[in-house]
C-alpha cells in the first residue's frame, strides 16, 4: 500500500484502505480494513537519511515525521483485530523492537501473523525467525517480487480463524 | 530517560512489562532531536521453558512475592550503544566512541 524506497522510514503516516476482500483456494472470502502503519523503531537519526542522499533539511524533516509515525503506530496497536508483523528476514530477529511489538500484541490477545520479507535474498534466514518466534505462524514472502502471496493470504485466513 | 539523555547506560534489575517497553519507545520518540537520536533497549527474560516443574513453581512464587525482579533491562543512548545483539540467553553490547559534532 505504501511507497517503498531504499531510504528508511518511507512510511511515516498511517494509511487505511477499507473494504478489502481476499479469497482463498476453498472460495472463502475475508473482508477487512487494512491499516498500514509506519515501522516501529527505538532510534531515528537524520544523519542516516543524509547517508542515503537526502539534504540536511529534508533529512531532519523526515526524522521528525518518522518519530510521530512511530508514536501513532504504537497507539494504533490497541485498535487492531489482527496484525501482520512484517520483519526483515535478513536481519537479526532478536531485536528488542520485534520482541516488544510481538509481546505487546500477545499481551493484548491480538492474533499475530509474522511475515518474513526479503526471502528472495541469499542472506535471508527464515529458520532464525522461526527459532525466535516458535509460537507463531511465519510466512516467508518477497514483497519486491510478489512471491508466496497465496501462502500469505492463507496465513491471514488462519490467523483470524 | 533523563539519565540516558546524559549519555549514560542504565542497567535495571528486573524486566519492564511489555506495555512499559512500548511506553518507553513512545517517550523516546517524543524526545528525539538533532542531539538525541534515540535508544537501544534490551530485556533479558529468564527462560521458563528450560526450567523443570519445581524451578518453575519457585520462579512463579518468587515473582508473586517480590515482583518482576527476574532478568534485567539495559537502556542506552543510540549515540553510544552501537548495537545490542541479543540471543535468548545472552546479550552483547557494542559501544562506539561518541561522534563530535560541530
Amino acid at each position: 500500500m505504501s511507497i517503498v524506497s531504499n531510504v528508511p522510514h518511507e512510511t511515516r503516516e498511517i494509511l487505511i484502505k477499507e473494504q478489502i476482500s481476499i479469497k482463498n483456494k476453498k472460495g472463502k472470502t475475508l473482508s477487512f480494513s487494512l491499516v498500514d502503519t509506519p515501522g516501529i523503531a527505538t532510534k531515528i537519526d537524520y544523519e542516516d537519511f543524509m547517508k542515503r542522499g537526502l539534504k540536511e533539511g529534508i533529512a531532519k524533516k523526515r526524522a521528525k515525521e518518522a518519530t510521530k509515525g512511530v508514536i501513532e503506530s504504537i497507539k494504533w496497536l490497541d485498535s487492531m483485530d489482527a496484525v501482520a508483523v512484517v520483519l526483515d528476514a535478513t536481519e537479526d530477529p532478536y531485536s528488542q523492537v520485534n520482541i516488544t511489538i510481538v509481546g505487546n500484541l500477545q499481551a493484548r490477545n491480538i492474533p499475530v501473523l509474522i511475515v518474513a520479507n526479503k526471502v528472495d535474498l541469499k542472506k535471508a534466514k527464515i529458520n532464525k525467525l522461526m527459532d525466535a518466534f516458535p509460537q507463531y505462524t511465519i510466512i516467508g514472502i518477497s514483497a519486491k517480487y510478489g512471491t508466496h502471496m497465496d501462502e500469505f493470504y492463507e496465513g491471514l485466513f488462519k490467523v483470524v480463524g | 530517560m533523563t539519565i540516558v539523555k546524559q549519555e549514560k547506560i542504565v542497567l535495571l534489575e528486573g524486566q519492564l512489562q511489555k506495555e512499559e517497553e512500548a511506553t518507553l519507545i513512545e517517550q523516546t520518540m517524543g524526545e528525539i532531536s538533532d542531539k538525541f537520536r534515540g535508544i537501544e533497549l534490551a530485556v533479558i527474560y529468564p527462560e521458563k521453558n528450560n526450567m523443570d516443574v519445581l524451578k518453575r513453581l519457585r520462579f512463579d512464587i518468587a515473582r508473586l512475592l517480590v515482583g518482576n525482579r527476574q532478568g534485567f533491562t539495559i537502556v542506552g543512548p543510540a549515540s553510544i550503544v552501537k548495537r545490542i545483539k541479543q540471543n535468548p540467553g545472552s546479550i552483547e553490547l557494542l559501544t562506539q566512541e561518541k561522534r563530535r559534532r560541530k
